[in-house]
């Protein structure tokens, strides 16, 4: 656990200075984690237990590695600087012989943002995951430059394949619904695991529907060791809304619109868009798409049979003709999780090349808002009014549909499941607490859940009799995945960048003339987002002679300079110094030549 | 709240041992001391044109188009009254400041002419600015109810002022004669904090309304008699222009009543078994207030953390508003005399910050208080936009701890103290004004305001939807309101530190580029004679990359910093600095892109000898 940030200012340490070694504070290390016993299961939660976002499960059982879905989770507010924070891979990578397959439950952020870097690194794995989402993927990943080439496989309902003698895959939960989503048994020689992926049954007037009973029966019939489930929205009573509802919502609000109306939607969800789409035409509006990939995958839909919208009616904006009338045309944006609605921002600064927003145009935000752009959200909006647009709500609006199983659906699937021992996965720690007592409530006994961390190792006895957390744990601290190659994230340069972006820089140069114990010259100072120095003259006069005075104090101390005691004396002073006259506390960089 | 002020009983009783706080440290100089010149020069607002003889002006300094900051003015015959005086925290835009306050160069042009401010509630968002602009405004009396009068001066102590504040405290439904244009009348209304009021302005025009921040008392859309007395003062009343709250008109209904809320928590206090933690916002003195009536009823002890919540509290307790048994209110270092269910501890620090007594408590370095399993921590607030992920990493935190969570998602637990949009058509029913000007919100928020009074059919062009810094003129018969097409500067007026003064872009800049991709210094050291580097160059890089584990990255960086500055050097028979300086930093920056698809501040710094 980290200590408050209160003194990190103090416990700064110097980088570069190749004289002093700061204490090793690197990367985790790959720990020696001896492999599962024989016959023995393990679940490895890479990550997405203590954040939404960057789901990435594994399963192992003699030598045979199935991964989980590997999401991603953007990282701006904690984490300035990083726009993409993806799973710790590392225990995989020492087991790269064991991976026999990666199976992904849903097409969005949260569950395949990671892709590109994780088979880069761990190669090219079988991938197993519906055909749409295998599209969808395959579409984003068109968008990258250097992107590794996907080994994937189509699934359908109730399909099994065989990986070895030890582990095979069982794919359930498969509707048109939602035609992303994906549960999975994994059947090893000791027991089946079961995972939901973000299940989301149909259902109507708060009873699911009979025919989820079929699609669901795996879990029932199979005799399960271990479900691992949804917790997104475990909080939340009730069912969640279905894709249909908010659709229909949405379609409402847009009628009501007389004029153009701006829709962001986020691409990966793609049965929702459809609806959406298909509403609006119904009522007899345009369509125009502004975002490639949201284009990209909205044709796949119709390729694929998702929708029996004709292609030619979506259509793209460039075939928009911005000079006739537009009273009758629908722009979609792209909203994309991790992004600040990058072409709608453009609209609402006036800066899009073609679309210029109005006092005919109305905005609506169909998709959930995720809480990281929540902000960016309500400047977006302020500006799109500012420039006359008027700002759609609708009823469900507030309630932010988003496709997680509320508690309803929970208690649905827990008294259909007989799975002997239960982790809640993907959300908060609080989250996973709430479902554990959805769990609890359907006379569950307490020991046979556990509740797990980033880096959790669980395993089950080779009968399936009993289930533990080991103490060792799988390296889990964050990967950044901007710059080239994913890197750890490291706290010093987070904590540095909080601080210099609050206070500033400020860094003093001192050549010292060792044998006259004084300065060469004037030292000289360089400072960046600290005060504006032009206005500053005197501030930066007054640092100037007290460094001098402090450096040339220090050096007629003893016989033998320490450069070490001469920096600090010089940090000290000058922090107070400039706390004194300016109330702020930057970081002080001092420089010594002799 | 309609308050009875206790009568103040001759001999004073004591402050709850629980409320008694060490006086606030100060570190470094006072707040606002160091002027910061602007760089840009402003035109002066003296151009712009007074309004007709008995013609009204208002002035919008803040609070349109943003949550905080709120200050409006009336400008008539040469006198012009403030309303409200708040200020803004920082937020993505500016970068390290403390603090935002409105800009107003317009009134400092204009002090003569200032007349009084009025203050509507004690809030930061209406109160926070009047440290920094008081004195720079001519220094007007405030006028104010009690309580906010004592919040006032309580945070005046935090800072220093040139000249003193006056004060005016007035009672509701008063009506004070501010000026020859101005006539107050005062109007109690509902919020989350006692004393707030609303204000009925008389000029020459006509009247004109500033609600300040309201609810309604309701009980399932039925409204309270209560409300209906306090608006009855416009029954008989022409009023020329409402100028209203609009931070929830695009929630439809009516709002949760905080009576529902107070039940909630009354019963969440009552049910639970082991020690409650309930954190609020410490503006929310009317709740919190509540609560301890609660937690007294329920036989438990109190314990106040968070130095904001003490000193409300202390202001409450000191006007007679909060009546506690001398032993309710405990310190926190005897609480071990207590069992633990019969503890509840107020604190502050639901929006995630840092440094609060409940971010300690979920890290576990709280000194006194240690939170497991046997705890229940009610959130009794929303999430700002922008901290919500703070909070959730807060929760976490307390969930691994094992304790009981309430927050609004899933109990009503909180409601917000402004109207929904079905409050909103009820008051403006009641006022029935000609004019209308929305503000106290963003834009959109503003445009569903104006949405609801086209709805019970006030003609569209008798809303204007401001903007900050813009200035409308009613006309002296009080039939023509028109928005003036020169407006006041708007540049933010920050506190970064000591110094208050008008936003510099470039440190902000700089700001945020340090706070994206960090900092890199390199340091070379360049033999005139010889035109070679001694030494290997000198790298130093704050927020950029991990240099321990970067050492092959800076090697090369050092490299290239060698080969750039020898080549240039050589060119020349004299070393231009300048030149070198360009080119060391084109050709870092290169680098450096090409590996980590990093941009950091590159600062070159080159010594001759």
């Amino acid at each position: 656990m980290t200590p408050p940030h209160g003194n990190h200012r103090h416990a700064r340490r110097q980088h570069t200075d190749r004289r002093r070694r700061p204490p090793h504070r690197g990367p985790q290390k790959m720990p020696f984690i001896p492999k599962p016993g024989h016959n023995e299961v393990r679940i490895i939660v890479l990550g997405g237990v203590s954040e939404l976002g960057k789901n990435m499960y594994a399963i192992e059982c003699n030598d045979t590695i199935v991964i989980l879905d590997c999401g991603a989770m953007s990282g701006e507010s904690t984490t300035p600087g990083v726009d993409l924070i993806i799973p710790n891979i590392e225990y995989l990578k020492s087991r790269k012989h064991a991976l026999q397959a990666l199976v992904l439950s849903d097409a969005s952020l949260q569950h395949t943002g990671a892709l590109a870097s994780v088979i880069t690194e761990l190669g090219p794995l079988p991938i197993y995951a519906r055909k749409l989402t295998g599209a969808v993927i395959e579409n984003r990943l068109r968008q990258l430059r250097r992107a590794p080439a996907l080994n994937l496989n189509d699934i359908e309902e109730n399909k099994t394949v065989t990986l070895n003698d030890t582990v095979s895959l069982h794919f359930f939960g498969i509707g048109n619904a939602t035609p992303t989503t994906l549960g999975v048994i994994v059947e090893t020689v000791s027991g089946s695991i079961a995972y939901t992926g973000p299940l989301c049954p149909e259902q109507k007037d708060t009873a699911v529907l009979a025919k989820e009973d079929s699609r669901f029966a795996p879990l029932q019939n199979t005799k399960l060791t271990l479900c691992l489930a949804d917790s997104a929205n475990a909080e939340r009573a009730g069912f969640s809304l279905t894709d249909k509802e908010i659709a229909n919502d949405v379609i409402n609000s847009i009628k009501q619109a007389s004029g153009r109306v701006l829709a962001p939607l986020i691409h990966s969800q793609v049965k929702r868009n459809c609806l959406i789409l298909e509403g609006v035409l119904g009522n007899g509006r345009d369509i125009y798409v502004e975002d490639s990939l949201l284009l990209d995958n909205l044709l796949t839909a119709c390729d694929l049979g998702i929708t029996d919208i004709p292609k030619k009616q979506i259509k793209s904006f460039q075939e928009l003709d911005t000079s006739s009338d537009m009273s009758n045309v629908v722009l979609f944006f792209c909203g994309d999780e991790g992004e600040d609605y990058p072409s709608l921002n453009r609209v609402s600064f006036a800066m899009h090349r073609r679309i210029h927003a109005g006092n005919s145009d109305s905005v609506i935000f169909p998709s959930p808002i995720i809480q990281a752009n929540a902000r960016v959200v309500q400047d977006v909006k302020d500006r799109l009014s500012r420039l006359g647009a008027s700002i759609l709500s609708y009823t469900t609006s507030d309630i932010r549909g988003s496709s997680h199983p509320s508690k309803d659906e929970l208690r649905w699937l827990h008294q259909k499941s007989n799975a002997t021992f239960f982790i809640p996965v993907q959300g908060y720690h609080y989250m996973l607490t709430a479902h554990s007592h959805i769990v609890r409530d359907c006379n569950r006994s307490r020991d046979t859940t556990i509740i797990p961390n980033n880096g959790s190792l669980v395993d089950i006895s080779p009968n399936g009799t009993s289930m533990k957390l080991q103490k060792r744990k799988a390296p889990s601290t964050s990967v950044s995945a901007d710059g080239n190659t994913p890197s750890v994230v490291q706290e010093v340069v987070i904590q540095d960048r909080q601080t210099l972006s609050k206070e500033g820089v400020f860094i003093v140069i001192v050549f010292l003339d060792q044998r006259r114990m004084r300065l060469k010259k004037s030292p000289d100072i360089i400072s960046r987002g600290f005060v504006y120095l032009r206005e500053s003259k005197d501030l930066v006069s007054h640092a100037r002679i007290l460094v001098k005075k402090v450096t040339e104090r220090e050096a007629k101390k003893s016989s033998r300079i320490s450069i070490d005691m001469m920096k600090k004396a010089i940090q000290k002073e000058l922090q107070s110094f400039l706390l004194g006259e300016t109330n702020k506390r930057p970081i002080i960089i001092p420089v010594i030549f002799m | 709240m309609n308050t009875e002020h206790n009568q103040q009983s001759e001999k004073k009783t004591p402050l709850p041992r629980g409320l008694k706080q060490k006086p606030l440290r100060q570190q470094g100089p006072l707040i606002g001391t160091r002027e910061l010149s602007t760089g840009n020069q402003t035109e002066s607002t003296l151009a712009i044109p007074k309004p007709k003889k008995d013609g009204v002006r208002v002035l919008f300094f803040g609070g349109c188009g943003e949550i905080g900051k709120n200050m409006y003015g009336l400008e008539c015959n040469d006198e012009i009254v403030i309303l409200d005086c708040g200020m803004k925290f920082s937020t993505e835009d500016t970068l390290g400041v403390d603090f935002l306050v409105p800009n107003i160069q317009y009134l400092e042009e204009r002090k003569d002419m200032v007349k009084g401010l009025i203050i509507s509630h004690a809030h930061l968002d209406h109160i926070g600015g009047i440290p920094i602009i008081l004195n720079r405004v001519g220094n007007p009396t405030i006028f104010s109810r009690r309580m906010s009068i004592e919040f006032i001066r309580n945070r005046q102590s935090e800072f220093e002022m040139k000249e003193p504040i006056t004060y005016h405290e007035v009672e509701s439904a008063s009506t004070i004669r501010l000026s020859d244009s101005f006539t107050l009348t005062f109007f109690s209304v509902t919020h989350t904090i006692p004393d707030a009021m609303g204000i009925i302005i008389d000029t020459p025009a006509g009247s004109v309304v500033f609600t300040g921040d309201l609810k309604l008392k309701h009980d399932d859309g039925v409204v309270d008699p209560e409300e209906e007395q306090a608006f009855s003062v416009f029954k008989d009343k022409h009023i020329l222009l409402t100028m209203a709250d609009s931070t929830n008109a695009d929630r439809s209904g009516f709002s949760l009543p905080e009576k529902k809320v107070v039940e909630t928590i009354g019963d969440i206090i009552k049910q639970t078994t082991g020690r409650i933690t309930l954190c609020l916002f410490s503006s929310q003195v009317e709740r919190t207030m509540h609560v301890i009536e609660h937690a007294i009823a329920n036989g438990r002890k109190i314990i106040v953390q968070g130095r904001s919540m003490i000193t409300n509290m202390t202001i409450a307790f000191d006007l007679g508003l909060l009546n506690v048994p001398p032993n309710a209110i405990i310190p926190v270092e005897s609480m071990g005399d207590f069992p633990k269910d019969k503890i509840l501890i107020l604190a502050t620090g639901a929006q995630g910050d840092n440094f609060t007594a409940l971010d300690r408590m979920s890290r576990g370095t709280h000194r006194h208080i240690k939170l497991d399993k046997d705890d229940t921590v009610v959130f009794s607030s929303s999430i700002i936009p922008g901290n919500e992920e703070p909070v959730q990493n807060l929760k976490d935190r307390l969930s691994r701890l094992g304790v009981n969570l309430f927050t609004f998602q899933t109990s009503d637990v909180h409601s917000s103290g402004h109207a929904n949009r079905d409050e909103l058509q009820w008051i403006h029913e009641h006022i029935n004004a000609r004019f209308f000007t929305p503000i106290h919100g963003y834009h959109y928020m503003l445009s569903a305001h104006a949405q609801i009074l086209e709805d019970i059919g006030m003609p569209p062009e008798h809303a204007i939807l401001p903007d900050n810094g813009d200035i409308i003129d009613i006309s002296p018969d009080g039939k023509t309101i028109e928005k003036y097409e020169q407006g006041m500067p708007t540049e933010f007026t920050v506190v970064d530190g000591n110094a208050v003064g008008t936003v510099q872009d470039v440190v902000l800049n700089d700001r945020k580029t340090l706070r994206d991709e960090g900092i890199f210094v390199i340091i070379v050291l360049v033999d005139q004679t010889t035109k070679r580097v001694r030494k290997s160059p000198d790298v130093i890089s704050r927020g950029f990359v991990y240099l321990r584990e970067s050492q092959q990255l800076i090697n090369r960086a050092r490299a290239i910093a060698r080969k750039t500055t020898e080549q240039t050097v050589r060119r020349g028979r004299s070393i231009n600095v300048d030149v070198l300086k360009r080119s060391l930093v084109r050709d870092i920056q290169h680098y450096l892109f090409a590996e980590t698809k990093k941009q950091p501040i590159i600062i070159p710094v080159v010594f001759i000898s």
